[in-house]
């Protein structure tokens, strides 16, 4: 598995207009490769996204916005506690109860997510547009591993409340991270 | 920072540590020398415009004139801008027509880059085969560097 560190100008339409034309453009140059080396083309896949830097953000950015940061780290605590059920479920995959505790962990990582976008923070345009970053990360993540390719096209809009079914299709979404063997989802 | 955790494209990041970032680097310079002829391009672009629009006013000003000898001095002053404005507007174009080359030797650097991608991999292809790969290397090329996105090093 390699891990790529990148850096770039983290403008509003980062993932869209730089991250998914990068991303495109090494898939491509992978296949051509294959082809001069005449092997088979590697199955490429993303296995994860993390977007680093939240940290020293509470710090400087959003020393001023307690509330936003709450949400934040809420979303963050959400997110750990999804993969954990994960791992969980992969063990157990018929657990039912396991089942229905990643789908409500799905559907508050979401709502921290959609929180933290739609709280009062109109005058704080650096700390929406972060929060909608982080937002946009996931969705990515999670749509590119489910199409199993790079297109972007994000799950909601940014002020669309999560049902129990688009939590469903988060958490399953998520199986693809690799903690949860996806056939065994599907036969569930 | 972003980490992208990815399977497969262990070739591609290698090449563009090994091959693309190196001549990123080597067209530095290149690239500043552009952007620096294009502004001087368009300052002078920008006074030669200046330059005709006074040479105008100074004609319009020379026609109204009553007194004949201050309007031949006027009309003077205004061919010598109009002249001045030629003279700037030329030094532009010429300008512009080196930033044109220079575009050119980066637009031949990146077909050096995508042999060089080539080559790494298969040094023995025939030549219409590597042309083949040095077509399908460069618009990809081109996405991965417009994107402003760099891999940084391990």
């Amino acid at each position: 598995m390699e891990e790529i560190r990148i850096k770039g100008n983290l403008s509003p339409n980062f993932i869209n207009d730089k991250l998914g034309p990068f991303l495109d453009a090494l898939q491509n140059i992978q296949h051509t490769i294959d082809e001069i080396n005449q092997v088979p083309p590697s199955p490429i896949k993303v296995n994860e996204i993390q977007w680093e830097g939240v940290d020293t953000l509470d710090d400087e950015i959003l020393s001023d916005m307690p509330r936003v940061t709450v949400l934040i780290s809420e979303a963050q605590k959400a997110l750990a506690g999804l993969r954990e059920t994960l791992d969980y479920l992969n063990e157990e995959p018929s657990n039912q109860d396991l089942h229905f505790a990643s789908v409500r962990m799905a559907k508050s990582l979401y709502e921290a997510l959609s929180l933290s976008v739609e709280n009062d923070v109109e005058d704080y345009l650096e700390t929406r547009y972060f929060a909608q970053q982080i937002g946009k990360t996931i969705r990515f993540q999670l749509h590119a591993l489910n199409a199993g390719r790079y297109t972007i096209t994000p799950l909601f809009a940014p002020d669309e409340k999560a049902t129990t079914k688009d939590a469903e299709a988060i958490a399953k979404s998520l199986s693809w991270l690799g903690t949860i063997n996806t056939k065994k989802w599907e036969e569930k | 920072m972003i980490t992208v955790n990815m399977e497969g494209v262990k070739d591609a990041v290698d090449t563009v540590k090994e091959v693309v970032i190196p001549w990123q680097k080597e067209q530095a310079e290149r690239k500043a020398k552009l952007e620096n002829i294009l502004r001087q391009a368009e300052i002078q672009r920008l006074n030669a415009q200046t330059l005709t629009e006074q040479a105008k006013i100074e004609k319009e000003k020379a026609a109204t004139e009553v007194d004949r000898a201050q309007a031949e001095l006027i009309l003077a002053q205004a061919k010598k801008t109009e002249a001045e404005a030629k003279l700037v507007l030329g030094q532009a174009e010429k300008a512009f027509a080196e930033a044109e080359k220079e575009r050119e030797i980066m637009r031949l650097g990146r077909i050096t880059l995508a042999e060089r991608m080539v080559e790494k991999y298969n040094p023995n292809l025939s030549g219409a085969e590597k042309i083949n790969y040095i077509i399908r290397l460069l618009p990809e090329l081109e996405r991965l560097l417009s994107s402003g996105v760099e891999i940084l090093g391990n």
